[in-house]
């Protein structure tokens, strides 16, 4: 079956100045990544700011163009689209942004700013026709009822409310793929367990594909649970497979020492937690990274090899693994589960 | 019985709007004990960064203390004189504030940042040398490179490297108490991880009685002693971590727990709350959590409120006046 999205080998490097009459420098943001999706898959994008999550879902959506290697979208390359072409894709890809104040035009009611995108791609005709649209989708993300929310000013409403009003915006023009960039992050803790599962069964009702990019691994599990994930450290993907798997087999030192630093919320295991596998707790100017393997520098593991050769990104059963030790490392233990479980 | 360093007694705070009084914190009574990390937990706009700006008396307008008392050793501290307060912000008790990163002078280093504080609240009492001298020392303390960092501007570090000269800054005049709203929200899970190390073991080395504010109820039980729950604008239930935890007796609580996302249950089992935080303009009649919850809505409880804390267990208060149900 040919893939929704493929990216192959995708380098992204930007270009700044440390000061106004300092040299440019090159900042790779994401370096040779190759990535599939298939129709209807959900795939999280996992790591730490800097790492160049926010950066792959920009250029999945047509919003950077990569600086070398291949996009492309149903079989086509996007930056070859002409035409009609070039505007179904951008119809079939959507995005759903972290800051929903931001992301709604704050002098427009709702209805004004949602039912444009419908005029736009003439998927209504005439105000009543938006209108009706508008209301079966506020009922599907569960805003009800909808005239209650569709005349209002994006203020009026509470942060949980516009997200699920940004989700039915890139629902309405029936994409293949909704690029979601910490949609949660900026919602409250009682509330997004609700909105992952909404996505979730988006994704599972209408088939359509989710790139979930978060910091955090604890709602990657909520939307992916059936999922795949892919962590990124510097530019680079390090591991990636099933998301169940791989958090239950964490390979990569780096995506170890992740998972021991997130807060479990439950105190007698958080307080039998061990320190923080790391070396160092400062990540690498993205500028100029380390030689080698990018993550050496931080590795409790890292031998010689790792300072000269860099890990290219190997199969390992159905995940893939960038690391030159990883039949060494020590397999992760999860002391949180022995404990759960008595 | 350990020893009250500070006390909230029917402590308000109303902010005056067009549209009414907006009472961001309602009538909250509770003690601080002195050595202990005491955690407050609570959602956007349940009031608890309103509630920490009381304990320094900068609530900003047009929110007012409108009732009570904030007691500290002995005094009251709304009712001390500007010079008072001066001397006590900082050396009595010091707050790291939530956006801490942006909280420095961008256009002075460090240094200067370190000296100017010691000069605004201690007057003359201590010289520069032995300011540098002991800032180098709390340098050491957050794991800090000191020369390197005091001679450096704000925009040259790192956000986890601000967020910790800040904590080394806010104990430069050895408070009491260290307030610390939201310290690691903007910070990536790793440096996250690492400044509760750090404040672990202040706290271990210092004996500082802390009082950490978050939104974030998975960072408790790796910091905290005790915990307050805060739900529009009171706090509706204080105890020992594990009671809190293990045998919640307010709904919300438990709602809230079962809501954070976690990496080890079973991911079916995680529930929201339904409904959202009430208008704090309008707060429904009676007891606020009424509308989102259970026990309200399957009819076992009539919807009163108490309005204050009840110690249902030793050391274990809630406002819930079913907390019997809650307790099977």
């Amino acid at each position: 079956m040919e893939p929704l999205l493929e990216l192959k080998d995708v380098n992204m490097i930007f270009e700044n100045r440390a000061g106004l009459f300092a040299p440019k420098r090159k900042v790779g943001a994401v370096v040779g990544v190759d990535m599939q999706l298939n129709q209807g898959e959900i795939l999280a994008v996992v790591g730490e700011s800097g790492c160049g999550k926010t950066t792959i879902g920009k250029m999945v959506t047509g919003l950077f163009k990569p600086t070398s290697g291949s996009i492309t979208f149903m079989g086509k390359d996007i930056w070859s689209l002409k035409g009609n072409d070039f505007f179904e894709y951008r119809k079939s890809v959507q995005m759903v942004h972290q800051d929903s104040y931001a992301a709604l035009n704050p002098a427009r009611t709702i209805y004004q700013s949602l039912s444009a995108p419908l005029f736009r791609h003439k998927i209504a005709k005439g105000k009543n026709e938006a209108r009706k649209q508008l209301e079966d989708l506020f009922a599907l993300v569960g805003l009800t009822p909808a005239e209650q929310f569709l005349d209002k000013y994006p203020h009026q409403l509470s942060g949980g409310q516009r997200q699920r009003i940004l989700l039915a915006r890139a629902l309405s023009v029936h994409p293949k793929l909704i690029v979601a960039d910490e949609p949660v992050s900026m919602v409250d803790v009682s509330l997004r367990i609700s909105l992952l599962d909404l996505m979730s069964d988006m994704n599972s009702k209408f088939n359509i594909a989710f790139i979930y990019i978060t910091h955090d691994l604890a709602t990657a599990r909520y939307i992916a649970s059936h999922g795949r994930i892919a962590v990124m450290y510097l530019g680079k993907i390090v591991e990636t497979g099933n998301l169940n798997k791989v958090l239950a087999e964490p390979r990569h030192p780096y995506l170890q020492a992740l998972l021991s630093a997130v807060p479990i919320p439950d105190p007698k295991i958080a307080r039998a937690m061990k320190p923080l596998p790391l070396k160092s707790l400062d990540m690498p100017d993205p500028a100029s990274p380390p030689n080698g393997c990018r993550f050496n520098p931080r590795c409790p593991y890292a031998e010689a090899i790792c300072e000269q050769k860099e890990p290219p990104l190997i199969s390992l059963g159905e995940e893939m693994v960038a690391c030159h030790l990883v039949e060494r490392i020590p397999k992760w233990k999860w002391e949180q589960e022995a404990a759960f479980s008595k | 019985m350990a020893e009250n360093i500070l006390q909230f007694k029917d402590v308000t705070v109303e902010f005056k709007l067009r549209r009414g009084v907006l009472r961001a914190v309602d009538r909250v009574s509770f003690d601080v004990q002195r050595g202990e990390i005491l955690g407050i937990v609570g959602e956007s706009g349940s009031g608890k960064s309103t509630l920490a700006s009381t304990v320094l008396n900068i609530v900003s307008a047009p929110g007012e203390i409108s009732n009570g008392q904030i007691i500290y050793n002995g005094k009251d501290i709304l009712k001390l004189s500007d010079e008072e307060v001066r001397k006590y912000r900082w050396s009595d008790v010091a707050m790291v504030f939530q956006a801490a990163q942006n909280s420095m002078n961008p256009v002075i280093r460090i240094k200067e940042q370190f000296l100017e504080t010691a000069a605004a609240h201690n007057g003359d009492n201590i010289s520069e040398n032995d300011v540098i001298y002991k800032a180098r020392r709390l340098m050491e303390y957050v794991r800090l490179e000191a020369d390197q960092v005091l001679n450096s501007y704000p925009h040259q570090l790192s956000g986890g490297m601000k967020q910790r000269t800040i904590i080394a800054m806010s104990l430069l005049l050895d408070p009491k108490v260290l307030i610390l709203d939201e310290p690691t929200t903007a910070l990536d899970v790793i440096t996250q991880a690492y400044i509760m190390d750090i404040l672990r073991a202040i706290h271990a080395d210092l004996g500082i009685t802390m009082v950490f504010l978050t939104h974030d109820v998975s960072i408790m039980g790796k910091i905290a002693d005790r915990m307050a729950v805060m739900y529009a604008g009171q706090v509706v239930e204080l105890g020992t971590v594990d009671d809190v935890f293990y045998n919640s007796l307010h709904p919300y609580t438990k709602g809230l727990i079962h809501a954070a996302p976690s990496l080890t249950d079973d991911v079916s089992k995680r529930r929201p709350i339904p409904g959202s935080p009430p208008d704090l303009i309008n707060p429904p009649e009676g007891c606020r959590f009424a509308p989102r919850c259970g026990f309200y809505n399957t009819g076992f409880c009539n919807g009163e409120e108490q309005g204050k804390l009840i110690e249902a267990k030793p050391g274990h208060f809630t406002t819930c006046l079913e907390w019997e149900r809650m307790d099977a």
